[in-house]
This record gives structure tokens, C-alpha cells and sequence, in this order.
């Protein structure tokens, strides 16, 4: 499409109809019977097959808007940055706004990025894949030079003079040989619109002459966020709102059979409202809903059996198979693994785990006058729009979704099912509005989950210690990406649309282009025992998990320096620089594991390296961990963490380090401890005490290290940082203990298990 | 049964639905509204509504409202504001600690608390302090920055 209107609604509508909510699978990844090709920007030297990423439409190339699409220019002279992209705590407002500010020679404070309404914004797809500055960025770095160059074309006019005497400079456009002699962009345009296509080829910035983007510029929001205020989903209040607590079931597939509504008659002002099997309670007071929805008795079917824990991968490697990715395929490896030196073979497992959002989901909705507005802290705002018009059978134009800032989401979790459970409600309660919030339990129990992940591999050495071959199969999930089923059409017995295909298959190749023979084959499948969901860095951590421990055990069946054995088959300059630069910041001391010089002390050390390319495309990483096993308990401690990261021009270095700091922290949080278990069809990792995060003295010290390429794309930096944790720290503890962990999380059971097996 | 306690140094009154009711439903519901203490876990698991009960850090999703008659409550709005912030509403933000800030509020209740015992707590002391408090986004190195930062400066 390169229809270019400059009306906001008109683009949307245009955009519409151009099919831009449909999903499309895969630019490049390879599908069954599908020639193999070579995704766009994949390194020389990687596989054909590799896969290119994440994908629908949107997400990857939203359909172009005219300047007046992204940007606002206001009667004030201050500019609004317009996105679907929503802001939960990743920082891409201050990153957006720095962008904008420099094309357009603003000062920084004069920019901002609001909330996205699906009435105002373009889609720019959901908020996923670290996408936001790779695709967006650009985006509004042109929109905002042609901004410039118009406002200096009309500055010129307005002060009589040649278009080439003027320039701009803190939100005016001023005559450069008389610089008083100046028109604020208020006066040229404020409140007005441009009315113009973003121009291609308009003239942006040197990044050698930025004064705003490039720099450490303090997000707007962090003051207000830590004095009380903060536009959270959870402080929307409407006059007249009701309070509603949905009732999910207790075991995976159960319906309520029966309700005893007396049962919460004495509660003041509360009821039961029900419609097919979505069960709610609503009252005039929050505490009173909270008090209704756990007296209320409820019988509950048994719902459908899913298989135990200790059969989940065996259950994956069995199940359904939608079709098969192949990630790499390069060489004969069927013919060159009989003919190497040495052979090993390993399996690696990825448990089941939540999001674990602090603040539970919550939205509130009304419908009113044939429309129906939704406050929701989706990060799809237009996505959960769609879903909701298809549940409740409304034209996706009478509703309104409008964002209010999320408690850190890191993926699908419940706030997608609390916007249509609130939104079947509300057309239930109208006129009035109704605000729900999800409890704990629902939470831990009825969000959609990372599921398990399970991979097997094989690998030969040549008698010189390289890698002659490198054969895989994994299992991962179908239908994900990019929408997960909610909760609200499973109750309510409707449908909300087409399933994406999801990219769980990503980084599932290794990421050397030194073995000559390599094959991976993931199976899609297509029943897991959860609802399946994109959880940060979805597929590329578990596979990073598998692939980059299986290569430190061809290192150590090597003998080699497991630093050096990555160099020596890897010829990717930049990631060889991300490599080099964390094992420099580590002091990497370049040696076989394990350390095999602490066999007396119960409390072992031991350290661990782990590179990937996000995508194989996109953004590197490497990262040294140290951590220290106690053989007696089986605790692992990870006491510190280098992390080196390429993501090519660099917008504001703090977001950058900030969000590495925090994927290490979540991420050793995940591999350490977290695990959802359950008995029978039933989650019992209900809580915080069943499912543990990392707590303030267990935190590793971090360095960051970035290295900025400010004459290379901006990509993300938002997951890449997580995909190499449970790698790194595997191989630490097998530089420990000679221990080989396969099972993610690593809980102490595990560790003295497998201590005791050697 | 009408409750009569001090909330952010004003005195006030309210009816709270019943004698379970907890403090954060009260806090959080008009005519209050206030936006500071959140609701995480409902089960004292992870401090997002943590408020200052007589300057004491306190759970306020597990205790009864009722128990805070005739007490002094203290929210993160009462700590300072946006345009005058308490010290270590003043060192979160320079050392630019949240991500999307949901866990901040009980993160810096728990740290005034502790500040109004210990005027110079060593970082294995801010991280004890803090042990029971979850944040998800990974921001805890900078939190303990914010709050030794914080800490020197009310010691002047």
C-alpha cells in the first residue's frame, strides 16, 4: 500500500482496508516444502533458512502515513510523537521523543510521545520483538526531517527571505545571517496540519552533529512515577464505576456447573452477573467485589486432562505437529556425523513459566451511545480491539481502546483477557462503567504462559577439535504471534479472530557459520498444556538455553577455551566484538572448563560465556557469568554479570543499559527458581511464595558494556540481553562443578541431582 | 463504625464495608483516591502497597483498615511531590531507577522506614531491608544506588 493521506482517520480507515490486521506468517522463515532462503541481512556465512523474525504485518512494516500520521506540531509549538507503541517502563517515550526532538531542532522538553488511542494513532502493530525503535524510529526520524524542511520552507516565505538563508534552531526557523530575525513553529504551523507524504529522501542529521539523540536524557516520566501520580491502567477512575472480579477456573478447562448465588447475599451490593461460562461478581465497593468473588460457591466440571510434569517434553515431542521450520541446513550432516572424530548428544528443557507481572491485570470499560471505550494496559491496543469486536460482534470502529501506562508486562500475559472480560461486562452493565482487576492467583493461574520448550541435539568434532557437524530437532509452539486466544472468547464461547504463527523457532540455529555441516529442524506444534504466549525474548532464550550450552559442551569435549572455541568458528565481525568485549570486561581467563581446581570446597566457582544475533539479524550480545555453586544445598549464586551489547546506533545509552540490567536481573530470576507447577489439570503456583523471583540479596553485580555504531540502524534493546542469561550460567556451573544443568530452572533439586549423577 | 485517623498529616474520616476491609481498598477508593500504595498480591508477598503506619512500613493490602485508628498514615503523596519529592523520591528519580514503577512505591516506603532507623546503611543492609519487596523489571542495582544515595543525603 503507499496510499499517503495526512488525515489520521483516514489513514486508519485506509489502513483497514488494506488488510493490515492480517496475519501473516513469516517473511523468510522456511516452511515445509518451501526452497530455503537467505533472510534479508543475515550475516555472509549464515545458513540459508535462517529465520528473519517476528512478523505480522504491522510489526515489521506498518503501512506508511503522511507526517501528519506521526507527528502533531500544537498551538502551543509543543510536538506529539503519534504510535500505537505503548510505553511500560521499556522507555521508548524518552527514545521516540529524542529522535523527534533532533530532526526537528526542538528542544527535548518540547516533545512528547502520548498514550496511543486507537481513535488518534496509527497501528504500528503491538509493542513486541524489541521492534519499537527498529521500525518506528526510522519512521519518525523521517517524518520529522520532512517536518523540518517544510518549517524552514514556510519560515523563509514568512521572512521574505531565500529558502537556503534560513535554518532552524530551538523550535524556530530564524534567518542565519541575522538570527533575531526569527518565526517560532508555533506561528507556522501550530494546530495546523502538514498535509504532506513523508519525503524519503528529506536530509536527516549527522549522527556526529546530535545534540539530543545519542545521549543519556532523563525519561519524563520517572518523577511523577515516584511521587504518587503515573497514568497507570490500575488509577483510571470514572464516576459511576462498578467493580467487577471475574471468576476463572480453578483447573485447566473446567466450567462452573453450578453457582449458589445466595451464597453472597449478605455482601452489600453485590451480585452475580454470568454469561455462558464467563462468572463475574460486581459490586459498588472494590472490597466488596474481592469479599463476593471469594465466598461465592461455585461447582467447577473437571475440565480436560493435560499431561503430568514429568511427561510435559516427552507429551511435546509426541504432539501434533502444525509444520516444521528449518533454521539452518548447510552441509551433509547425516553423512558427516558417523565420520566425526567425536560425537555428543544432549537434550535441553525450558519449564513452564508466568510473566509475572507485579500488578496484576486490570481494565475498565463502557459502553455508551452505541460505542464502547476501553481503557486497557494492552500493549496491542489495536489488536485487542479486533478481538474484542469479533467477540461481542461490534465493528472494530465502535471500539475504542485507549492505553493507560501497564505494570510490566514482558509479553502476552492477562491484560489482553482482563480488556475482554471488562469489555463483555461493560456492554452487560451499560451505561455504566466497569473497572476489573485481576487478583493474585488469577494472575499466576489464568494468563497465558511460556510453555515448555524442549530441544534435542547432536554434535561431532573433527580430530583437531573444531566442529565438523551440528544436527537438532526442537519442540515449540505453533500459535502465538501474534495473538493468544483470551480468556473472554474461551468463557464466552466466541471466537476472536485468526491465530498468528508465532516465532518460537527463532535462534533455534547455532550461530557459527564455522561448521560446515548444520541442520535444525523445529516442529511446530500445536497442543500444549497452557494457553501459549510470547514471554520475553519467547523462543530465542529457551533456544539460546539449548544451543549455547550444547556448543560449551563441544567446547569441553574439545578441550578448548570455550571464549576461544566461539571466535574460532564465528567470522562475523561485530559479533566477535561483543564476544571480546564481555570476555575483556570479565577478565576472562582463557581456559578449558570445568576449573577442576576446587574439588575440596562444598562452595565451587565457576564462570560462563554465551553469545547470540538476535534473529540472526539484529542486535548482538555476549555475557560472562560468574557463579558459585553450594554442592550441599544445590543453590546456585550468580554474584556477577558482564554483558556486552551491539544494537547498533544507539538513541539514549542509559535506556540501553537500564533494560540490559533489568533482562539480567528477570532472566536469572528465570533460570534460577521459576517454574508454574501443577497437579492433576490445576496450576498450584498460585502465588509469590510458590513461584519466587530473585530477591534484592540474591541480585548479581552487573557491567554493561554498549558498543554504539552511530553510522549503523537502530535496532532493539529491549529483550536481546535475556536470550544469553540461562546459557552463561549453565556453562558457570559446569566450570564449577563439571556438571552439565539441562533443565531450566536450575532449583537446588535439580542441582544436587544432578551433582550426584555426575 | 466510622474510622478516624490522620492520613497524610490531615485528619479524616471513613467507613470502611466491614471489619476486614483492608487499608489499600480504603486508600485507593474515593473520597481518598490516592494512586501511591497498589495493589500486587492481596497477600503481603510483594510490598507494592506498602504505606507508613505511626512511620513504620506497613503491608497495607493485609491489615484491616480499622486498625489504623486514631494512627497516623503516611502514602507515597505524602512523602513529598513532584514539585517539592522527599529525598529518596529525589535519588529514584537521579538515579534514573524505574522501569515501569509499579513495585516503586513500596520500594521507597520500605527505604524511608529503614532510613528513620538507620541513617548510613551499608548496601548488604539496603538489599535485607529490601529482601521482601518484588520488582519485576530487573531495577534493583539502581534502587540500592537510590537508596544509599538518599540516605547521604539526608544525612547531609
Amino acid at each position: 500500500m503507499n496510499a499517503i493521506t495526512a488525515d489520521p482517520a483516514l489513514a486508519r480507515r485506509s489502513l483497514l482496508a488494506s488488510g493490515a490486521g492480517l496475519f501473516v506468517a513469516f517473511a523468510t522463515g522456511t516452511a515445509r516444502g518451501q526452497t530455503p532462503t537467505a533472510a534479508p541481512g543475515a550475516p555472509p556465512g549464515m545458513a540459508p533458512g535462517a529465520p528473519a523474525g517476528p512478523a505480522p504485518t504491522n510489526l515489521l512494516d506498518p503501512p506508511q502515513v503522511g507526517v501528519d500520521g506521526l507527528l502533531a506540531i500544537g498551538a502551543d509549538g509543543r510536538c506529539q510523537v503519534l504510535t500505537s507503541k505503548t510505553e511500560f517502563g521499556q522507555g521508548i517515550r524518552a527514545s521516540l521523543a529524542q529522535i523527534a526532538a533532533e530532526e526537528l531542532d526542538l528542544p527535548y522538553a518540547m516533545v512528547e510521545v502520548p498514550f496511543p488511542d486507537t481513535d488518534r494513532m496509527p497501528d504500528h502493530g503491538l509493542t513486541a520483538g524489541s521492534l519499537t525503535l527498529q521500525v518506528v524510529g526510522p519512521r519518525v526520524r523521517r517524518a520529522a526531517a520532512t517536518a523540518r524542511a517544510a518549517l524552514a520552507r514556510m519560515g523563509a516565505e514568512r521572512l521574505g527571505v531565500a529558502p537556503d538563508a534560513v535554518e532552524t534552531a530551538d523550535g524556530t526557523v530564524r534567518v542565519s545571517a541575522e538570527p533575531a530575525r526569527r518565526v517560532p513553529y508555533a506561528d507556522l504551523v501550530g494546530g495546523k496540519r502538514f498535509d504532506l507524504p513523508i519525503d524519503p529522501n528529506a536530509r536527516v542529521k549527522d549522527p556526529a552533529n546530535w545534540r539530543v539523540a545519542g545521549r543519556d536524557i532523563p525519561r519524563p516520566d520517572v518523577l511523577e512515577k515516584v511521587t504518587g501520580g503515573g497514568d497507570f491502567i490500575h488509577n483510571v477512575r470514572l464516576p459511576g464505576m462498578l467493580h467487577a472480579r471475574v471468576l476463572h477456573a480453578p483447573r485447566v478447562g473446567a466450567v462452573p456447573a453450578a453457582v449458589d448465588e445466595s451464597s453472597i447475599a449478605a455482601i452489600p451490593g453485590a451480585r452475580v452477573l454470568r454469561k455462558n461460562n464467563l462468572l463475574a461478581v460486581v459490586a459498588e465497593r472494590e472490597w466488596n467485589a474481592v469479599r463476593a468473588a471469594r465466598e461465592l460457591k461455585v461447582e467447577w466440571s473437571e475440565g480436560k486432562p493435560i499431561p503430568a510434569m514429568a511427561e510435559v517434553y516427552d507429551a511435546a515431542r509426541k504432539a501434533p505437529v502444525a509444520r516444521a521450520d528449518t533454521t539452518v541446513d548447510r552441509g551433509d550432516p547425516a553423512a558427516a556425523l558417523p565420520a566425526a572424530a567425536r560425537r555428543l548428544e544432549a537434550e535441553y528443557r525450558f519449564g513452564v513459566q508466568t510473566h509475572g507481572t507485579i500488578g496484576p491485570s486490570c481494565a475498565v470499560g463502557q459502553y455508551e451511545n452505541g460505542r464502547l471505550t476501553l481503557h486497557s494496559g494492552s500493549q496491542a491496543p489495536f489488536d485487542v480491539r479486533k478481538q474484542v469486536s469479533h467477540i461481542l460482534g461490534l465493528p472494530p470502529e465502535a471500539v475504542r481502546v485507549v492505553y493507560h501506562h501497564s505494570s510490566g508486562c514482558f509479553g502476552r500475559n492477562g491484560l489482553e483477557d482482563a480488556t475482554a472480560e471488562c469489555a463483555a461486562l461493560a456492554m452487560e452493565l451499560a451505561p455504566r462503567p466497569v473497572r476489573l482487576q485481576w487478583m493474585r492467583h488469577d494472575e499466576h493461574g489464568s494468563e497465558p504462559k511460556g510453555p515448555p520448550v524442549v530441544m534435542a541435539l547432536k554434535g561431532g568434532l573433527t580430530p583437531q577439535g573444531r566442529i565438523a557437524v551440528w544436527e537438532a530437532e526442537g519442540w515449540v509452539p505453533h500459535s502465538t504471534m501474534n495473538l493468544v486466544r483470551t480468556t473472554a472468547a474461551e468463557m464466552l464461547g466466541t471466537d476472536d479472530g485468526p491465530p498468528g504463527s508465532g516465532n518460537w523457532h527463532a535462534n533455534s540455529n547455532p550461530p557459527y557459520d564455522g561448521i560446515p555441516a548444520a541442520r535444525t529442524v523445529m516442529h511446530r506444534i500445536t497442543e500444549t498444556p497452557f494457553r501459549p504466549s510470547w514471554i520475553r525474548t519467547p523462543g530465542r532464550l529457551q533456544n539460546c538455553f539449548a544451543v549455547e550450552s550444547f556448543t560449551d559442551e563441544l567446547a569441553a569435549a574439545a578441550g578448548k577455551d570455550p571464549v576461544a572455541f566461539r571466535l574460532e568458528h564465528l567470522s562475523d565481525p561485530r559479533g566477535r566484538a561483543v564476544i571480546e568485549a564481555a570476555a575483556q570486561a570479565a577478565q576472562w581467563d582463557g581456559r578449558a572448563s570445568p576449573a577442576n581446581t576446587q574439588q575440596g570446597s562444598p562452595v565451587r566457582r565457576g564462570r560462563g560465556a554465551a553469545y547470540i544475533r538476535y534473529d540472526n539479524t539484529r542486535t548482538y550480545v555476549a555475557c560472562v557469568m560468574a557463579a558459585e555453586v553450594d554442592t550441599r544445598s544445590g543453590q546456585v549464586r550468580v554474584t556477577d554479570c558482564w554483558l556486552a551489547q551491539d544494537c547498533g546506533q544507539v538513541i539514549n545509552p542509559d535506556g540501553v543499559r537500564l533494560q540490559a540490567e533489568g533482562c539480567v536481573i528477570q532472566t536469572v530470576s528465570r533460570t534460577l527458581g521459576e517454574e508454574i507447577r501443577w497437579e492433576g489439570n490445576a496450576i498450584t503456583t498460585l502465588d509469590w511464595a510458590s513461584y519466587p523471583l530473585l530477591a534484592f540479596p540474591q541480585v548479581p553485580r552487573i557491567e554493561v558494556v554498549v558498543l554504539d555504531r552511530p553510522d549503523q540502524p537502530m535496532w532493539g534493546a529491549g529483550e536481546p540481553a535475556v536470550a544469553v542469561v540461562s546459557a552463561a550460567i549453565g556453562n558457570a556451573v559446569f566450570d564449577a562443578t563439571g556438571v552439565r544443568l539441562r533443565e531450566v530452572p536450575f532449583t537446588p533439586d535439580r542441582v544436587k541431582a544432578a551433582l550426584a549423577t555426575g | 463504625m466510622t474510622l478516624r485517623f490522620t492520613l497524610n498529616g490531615r485528619a479524616v474520616e471513613a467507613e470502611p464495608a466491614d471489619a476486614e476491609m483492608p487499608l489499600l481498598y480504603l486508600l485507593r477508593e474515593e473520597p481518598f483516591a490516592l494512586n501511591g500504595p497498589r495493589f500486587g498480591c492481596g497477600l503481603a508477598q510483594c510490598g507494592a502497597c506498602t504505606v507508613l503506619v505511626d512511620g513504620q512500613a506497613v503491608r497495607s493490602c493485609s491489615v484491616p483498615a480499622q486498625s489504623v485508628e486514631g494512627r497516623g498514615v503516611t502514602t507515597l503523596e505524602g512523602l513529598g511531590t513532584a514539585a517539592n519529592p522527599h529525598p529518596l523520591q529525589a535519588a529514584f528519580a537521579a538515579e534514573r531507577v524505574a522501569q515501569c514503577g509499579y513495585c516503586t512505591n513500596g520500594m521507597i516506603m520500605q527505604a524511608a522506614d529503614l532510613l528513620a532507623r538507620n541513617k548510613r546503611p551499608s548496601e548488604a543492609e539496603i538489599r535485607e531491608e529490601l529482601a521482601a519487596n518484588l520488582c519485576r523489571c530487573g531495577t534493583h542495582v539502581r534502587i540500592v544506588r537510590a537508596v544509599a544515595r538518599a540516605a547521604s543525603t539526608m544525612a547531609g
